[in-house]
Order: structure tokens, then sequence, then C-alpha cells
């Protein structure tokens, strides 16, 4: 019999194994998405020396668009938003706002602001959707139509939208959030040039911190609050290094709910986002993917880093856990929605490689990685490493959480520069070091937190404060 | 756990080397990046220049356009400014030539078709990559260099799978108004269109020649059905009527887009002797050609057609009822067929018809009923 203690000596040693290989394997997949990101970039780069964008904005081959803005209680930035939306560079769109029941005065700010007056607007019910209450136009701007329904979360107001928008692909943007003047030109010629797209992601980057005059975005810069700062290394690195890298290889499973263009009778065909799930832009993705695949269709989902979206980030902790317990519980969602596509040959890549790498990287990682933190220390109690052990093992941790962040910001400052100052950059790069020391745990702990409260927090959304954009 | 250490310590080294690494290049990109003051970047031009893509980049742009402008005391010709024979500097000089006016253009074209400039444009054919090929060809198009007509379909022919070869290559072509060309390439089955049916329809869009004459060509002898759709579409939207007649098959098409583009056409030219057949396709099965019947039908006279629209307006699909509502609100009474569509006791026609209405008042900005 071996006694007790060489029992848990070797549990222990296994665990920091496994923990070792974990952190290895996590560190490589990182790696090869920013090498995979970096050779996106160089290509998209490239292919843009020759699209003339500007040959397109008086086109009338232009594919027109709906874009569709879920507002619930968005008082602080509704006005702001919509007047950015309405005086973008594209030939023909609309802009629907979703006020989805809003308790604040989201409603009486927009109709005293665009004139709106109260419509009778037949529409398709593609989409089951909760009561529509009334429908307003401006008399300001024939762009614009304001819907007033009952409350029914995000994904509802968003059918809604697609049961109202007239136009063959739809743009969601969040009413947060404003859009570059040109970004709506460069995310939809996507759908231009190939067909067989059915879905495309904007970049979302934090706007705190940017003057911003009368929805439009004037001057980028950086918000003086920590916890906004290192938002913003973090969208860098999710963005210009995940979503780049998972587009390359083909494999994207989320477009942001901040700013995304869809194939309207894709989104239809698939049933709309499924109403009450808090994650429904990733789902909706995972669902069109599902679609696709059962159809046997050629299609395309793709990632443009260019179309920016300038988006309001949580300003305090509270807000900070319930964006990203919600984001963690939406995943959680999904994957187990999706679960049949697992390991699924008819799925191919997004069934073998990508929901694999979420279930195992994505959904475990935070599980696995709070086990470390708590077993390395109880390995060093038992003996069982040295703390120069101990601590290198958290140094390489630091290191490769810096080194795609700083990768990302060297991406950044590669192709669109939009730090221009070299304190923004210092700065971007000392949040990118101290994003490791705190931060990244705090997020892990929400996250676990998030696993563990799924059943019962999965269908609530929590609201976040807001702040407005204009100075 | 010695496996482990040593793992770890050279997980370390390469992670913290590869920091390094970014770190430098990091600042090394920004800081020639941010140089903009005049002095500042006179001053260390040629040293930015070596290591800056961008700074090269605007030094060969500014020289360009001091050329151009005249500057005083500025270099004389294209061949002296350093540097501008290579993929950077066609790509200057592409996106110049997209920004100027007609005069600027003309003294950029004498430059680029100089001897000293044009060997190197040849030179691209032969030894190039495929991304100084395409911007030779796009340059080619921009700035109605003729003489490389040749070569652009031979990059064309070699790279029949790259759809920015292709995009480019026809943009070039229908920028230089080459018919011939054209009407060659999109005839040949064995070169696979790449492009979408909105990419062509734009691309007929810029092309310089006589469109009517490349549309009679190409309608029923192109070998990519969007090409043809795209001159099925480029007749009605710049009303060549004289083609109508090569229209009229085609509403018997057995493709339903084809079928849908000749009614459009045809009702956008008012072409009579394809009403008949029109009017009959108001009952035909699928709605995506009864809504385009809505459409047309009003181009040959909404008064005349009010039955039928009165019909497609109480249709059991939305987009119909839709579009033969605002066909039926350009009748020239039309409260008095709002009143016919109210005795047809279908809410959702009267919903629509009213809501098309109110549109109009909107618009008009008297109102809304």
């Amino acid at each position: 019999m071996m006694p007790i203690r060489e029992v848990l000596y070797r549990i222990v040693l296994a665990i920091n194994y496994f923990s070792l290989f974990y952190v290895i394997t996590v560190s490589t997949i990182y790696l090869i998405q920013l090498i995979s990101a970096s050779i996106g970039l160089r290509r998209y780069v490239r292919s843009l020396r020759y699209i003339d964008y500007r040959r397109f904005l008086d086109s009338e081959h232009m594919v027109p668009i709906s874009l569709l803005v879920p507002a619930y209680n968005e008082s602080a930035t509704i006005v702001d938003s919509v007047r950015n939306l309405i005086s973008l560079d594209f030939p023909e769109y609309e802009v629907i706002v979703i006020n989805d029941g809003s308790k604040d005065e989201t409603l009486q700010l927009l109709i005293d602001a665009f004139d709106l007056l109260p419509f009778h607007q037949p529409y398709k019910k593609s989409l089951q959707t909760e009561e529509i209450v009334e429908i307003y136009r401006s008399a300001v701007d024939e762009k614009l139509i304001v819907v007033n329904k009952k409350n029914g979360g995000k994904a509802d107001a968003l059918n809604a939208g697609i049961n109202l928008a007239s136009y063959p692909v739809i743009v969601t943007i969040d009413a947060d959030s404003i859009l570059e003047k040109n970004s709506l030109i460069k995310i939809i010629y996507s759908f231009v040039s190939d067909p067989t797209c059915i879905a495309v992601g904007g970049i979302v980057r934090i706007g705190s911190g940017c003057e911003i005059v009368e929805g439009q975005m004037k001057e980028v810069g950086l918000s003086k609050n920590p916890i906004v700062a290192l938002q913003t290394t973090e969208y860098l690195r999710a963005f210009l290094t995940g979503r780049i890298g998972f587009d390359v290889m083909g494999m994207l499973l989320i477009i942001s709910g901040a700013f995304g263009a869809f194939n309207k009778a894709a989104i239809i065909e698939a049933g709309g986002y499924t109403r009450h799930c808090v994650g429904e832009d990733m789902e909706l993705v995972v669902k069109l993917h599902q679609l696709m695949h059962d159809k046997k269709r050629k299609y395309s989902v793709r990632f443009l880093p260019d179309p920016i979206c300038w988006t309001q980030p949580p300003e305090h902790m509270r807000d900070l856990k319930k964006q990203r317990k919600r984001w963690h519980i939406g995943l959680i969602d999904t994957l187990l929605k999706h679960k049949k596509m697992l390991f699924n040959p008819k799925y191919g890549r997004i069934g073998m490689i990508c929901l694999p790498y979420y279930w195992i990287f994505e959904l475990a990682g935070p599980l696995i990685e709070t086990f470390g933190y708590i077993f390395i220390p109880i390995s060093f109690l038992l003996g069982v490493v040295n703390i120069w052990f101990m601590l290198s093992f958290f140094l390489v941790a630091v290191l490769y959480g810096t080194i795609l962040s700083v990768g990302a910001l060297l991406l950044e400052e590669n192709t669109f520069k939009k730090y221009p100052d070299i304190k923004q950059l210092l700065q971007l790069f000392f949040y990118s070091f101290v994003d490791n020391f705190g931060y990244r745990q705090l997020n892990t702990i929400y996250k676990v937190e998030a696993t563990f409260g799924f059943k019962k927090n999965k269908h609530r959304w929590g609201e976040l404060k807001r702040k407005g954009f204009s100075k | 756990m010695t496996l482990i250490q040593t793992v770890i310590n050279l997980l370390i080294s390469i992670m913290g080397s590869v920091l390094v690494l970014f770190t430098v290049l990091l600042l090394v990109l920004h800081l020639t990046n941010s140089f903009k003051s005049k002095r500042i970047q006179a001053m260390r031009e040629q040293l930015i220049c070596l290591i800056s893509g961008e700074a090269a980049a605007n030094r060969l742009r500014n020289k360009l356009l001091a050329i151009i402008r005249q500057e005083e005391g500025c270099v004389r010709s294209i061949s002296e400014i350093r540097g501008i024979r290579s993929l950077r500097g066609l790509l200057v000089i592409s996106e110049t030539a997209d920004e100027l006016k007609a005069d600027d253009l003309s003294v950029l074209r004498r430059e680029i078709s100089g001897a000293w400039y044009s060997k190197y444009l040849s030179a691209q054919f032969n030894y190039g990559s495929v991304d100084s090929v395409i911007l030779v060809i796009k340059l080619a198009g921009t700035l109605g260099l003729r003489h490389y007509l040749p070569d652009i379909i031979q990059q064309i022919y070699v790279h029949r799978t790259n759809p920015h070869m292709q995009n480019i290559g026809m943009l070039s072509l229908c920028l230089l108004g080459a018919e011939a060309e054209l009407v060659s390439i999109c005839r040949d089955s064995s070169i696979a269109s790449l492009l979408s049916f909105r990419t062509l329809e734009e691309l007929f869009t810029v092309y310089r020649g006589d469109r009517e004459k490349l549309c009679k060509r190409l309608i029923d002898t192109a070998a990519d059905p969007y090409i043809r759709r795209t001159c099925v579409k480029a007749i009605g939207q710049n009303c060549y009527s004289s083609l109508a007649e090569m229209v009229l098959p085609l509403l018997y098409s057995p493709q339903l887009n084809m079928q849908i583009d000749a009614t459009r056409t045809l009702g956008q030219l008012a072409y009579e002797p394809a009403y008949e057949r029109i009017l009959a396709m108001a009952k035909h099965e699928r709605w995506e050609l009864r809504a385009i019947v809505a459409t047309a039908l009003v181009n040959f006279g909404a008064d005349q057609n009010e039955d039928t629209l009165l019909d497609l307006v109480c249709d059991r699909e939305w987009w119909v009822r839709f579009r033969a509502a605002e066909s039926l609100a350009q009748c020239s009474d039309v409260f008095a067929v709002l009143g016919r569509v109210t005795a047809r006791n279908d809410k959702y026609a009267l919903e629509m018809f009213r809501f098309t209405l109110d549109k109009i008042a909107l618009r008009a900005r008297k109102g809304v009923a």
C-alpha cells in the first residue's frame, strides 16, 4: 500500500503536469491566432489597395440596408446615437430603433428630437415577437422609424426590427454605440462582392475617452478610468487577434451584437434571434452555421477589422461584473443549445475544431484557471513545488497574456494607427501588462460565478448604467 | 519536477524575448508613424523612409503632387523621384490618380506614359508580382492607357481564378471603353466569372464606351447568365428602347431571375408588345414575379391597370401587396381608388394602401392621414 502522503503527492504532481500542459496548449493556440491574425490583416490591407469604396458611395447598385437599434432604457445615449446613424455615408438605408418597453424617457426623447409621428405601418410577421404598440416615422428624416413594443429582451426587439425591415441586409448596432461615417459602406461591400456572404462583423472599439460631438467621432482618446482603459486593451486583443484569427481559419462563431451585418433571409430561415437568450449574437451565428451546413449551402461568415463601431463599456466594477457574467452565460447557453454540433463531422471545422475549442478553452478554461490558482499554492505548501516554480509558472501566464496584448497593439500600430499619441500607446502598453495582475483573474472569477449561476440567471439580462457621448 | 521546471524556464525565455521584440517593434513603428512636423520630417526623412513604409509613401506622394502641380523648386520629372518604380510607387500613383481632377490627371498620364516609366510598367507584366500587375492594370484603366490592352487581356486569362484580377481587369476594360475585348472575354466560356451580379452592374455603370452597343452584343451571347442579366437591367435603367425587342423572349426564360429582370426592364421601357404577357404574369405562381409585375404595370398606366393592381393589392403575399399599393398610389384619383380598395373587404389590402398614402403624405410634409 502506498502511503497517503505519497498518493497525494502524485495527484498534486499530476495536476501540476496537467496545468502546465494546459497553459502551453492555450499559449500555442493564442499564438497561432496571433500569427493568423497578422496574416489575415496583411491580406485585408492588401485587398484595400484595389477596392475603392468611394465608387460605391453614390452607387445605386449598393445593397440597401436596414439598421436595427434595439433600445432599453437608453435615454443617456439614444439621441446622439440616432443622430450619428442617420448621417452615415451610405446610398440607401433606413434606421429602425426598437424601444423595447423602456421604463425611462427613451421614447419621449426620440419623439422630441426627431419630430416623430405615429404611423400605421403594416409589416410581415416573419418572426414571433412581443406585441408592437406603436410605430413612428420621423418628419425630419424619412430614414428613421421608431418602434415602440412591449418588453421582450434584446433578441425579441431585434426580431421585431427584422419584421419591419424593408431591405435585404440588416445591420445591428447597440444604442450606446456610434459608427464611423464610412463603416457601413465598408461592411456592406462584403455582401456586394461575395453573394454567398451571410454575416459580417465589424470591429468594436472603446469610445469612452474619445471626443464625440453630436454623434460624430472628433478625436480618439483613452479614458482615464482604469477599468475602461483595461477594457480598451482587452477589446483590441479580442478583435485584432481572436476575431481575425478565427476569420482567417474560417471558424468565426461570434459577431458582436454591437455591430454586425446579416442577410435578412438567412436569419429568417434560421428562425431569427432566439428569444430570452442573453447571448443572442453568438447563438445566431452558430445557428446560421448549422443551417447552412444542414442545407449544404456555400456560405461565408466574415470579420472585417476596418469598419469601426465605438461603444461605451461599463465604467464600474458592478456593471463590468454584470456584463461579463452575462457574456459567459450567453456562451454556455449557446454551446449547450448546439451541443449536437460538437465533434459532428457534418459541421466541418465548426463542429470538429471550433466548438471543441470553445468547450475546452472558453467554457472550461476559467474553471481550470481557478483550479490552478488554488492548486499551485497547495502544491507549494505540500512541498511538491518550490517557490521558484510557483513564481515562474505565474510569470509564464503573465508573459503570454502580455505578449498577446502587445501583439494586438503591434497589429493596431502597423495597420490602423488609431492612437496617434505616444502617451496613449505607452498607457495601452502599461495596461497590457497590468491586465495580468487582478483584472484577468477577476474576469475569471466572474466567469466561474456565471458557470455556477447559469441555471438561475440564464434569462436575466441585467441593466448597465450609461452616460452620454457628447461633451 | 525538473522536467516541468526546465520547460517553464524555456517558455519564460522564449516569451520574454518575444515580448522584448514586440515592444521594440511597437515603439519603432509608433515613432516613425508619429513624426508629422515638416521640419522633423525633412530632417529625418531619409532615416524614417528606411524603416517606415508610410513615411516613404508620403514622400513619394508629395513629390508626385509637386510635379503634377508644377510647384517651384521641385523635381521636374517622375524619373527624378527615387523609389517611384516600386510596388509602393505604383500604389501611390494609383491612389493619387483616383483623387485627381481631369487637368491634373492629364499631367500624370503624360508622366506615366513617358518612356522611363512605361518601361517599368511593361516589365511588371512579365516579372512583377500579382499585386503589382493588378495595380498596373488599375492605373492603365484610370489613366486611359489603351496600349496596355493586350497585356490586360493576357493577365486576366493567366490569373483567371483570382477574383481581384478579374474585378480590376474588367474595371480597366470598362474604363478604357474596350468593347471588343470585353465582348470577347464575356463570351468565352473557358473563363468563369468570379464577380457578383452587383459588382458586374457597377462595372457596367463605369463603362466609357457605347453601353447600348455593348448590351446588344452581350445580352444573348455572354457565357455567364449574370452578365446577360446585367445587360437586361442596364437596358431598362438607361432606357435603350431599341433593344427592347431582344429582351422580349427573356420573359419566357426558364430562369426566374432572368424573367424578373426582363419584366422590370420591359416595364421601365413601357414596351407595348410585352404588355399582354406581363399582364398574364400577374397570376404567376411565384410571388416574386407578381410583385415585379405590380411595379411594371404602373409604367403602362396606373389607371389603365387599376383592376389588375386591385387584385394584386389583395394578394396573399406581403411584398406583392406592398408593390401593388405603391403602383395604385400613382392613379389619378387616389381617393376613388381608396374607396375601391375598401370595397374589396380585405383589411390587409386596405392597411397597405393607407400606409402607402401616409408615406407619400409624410414625404410631402403635409401631415399624416
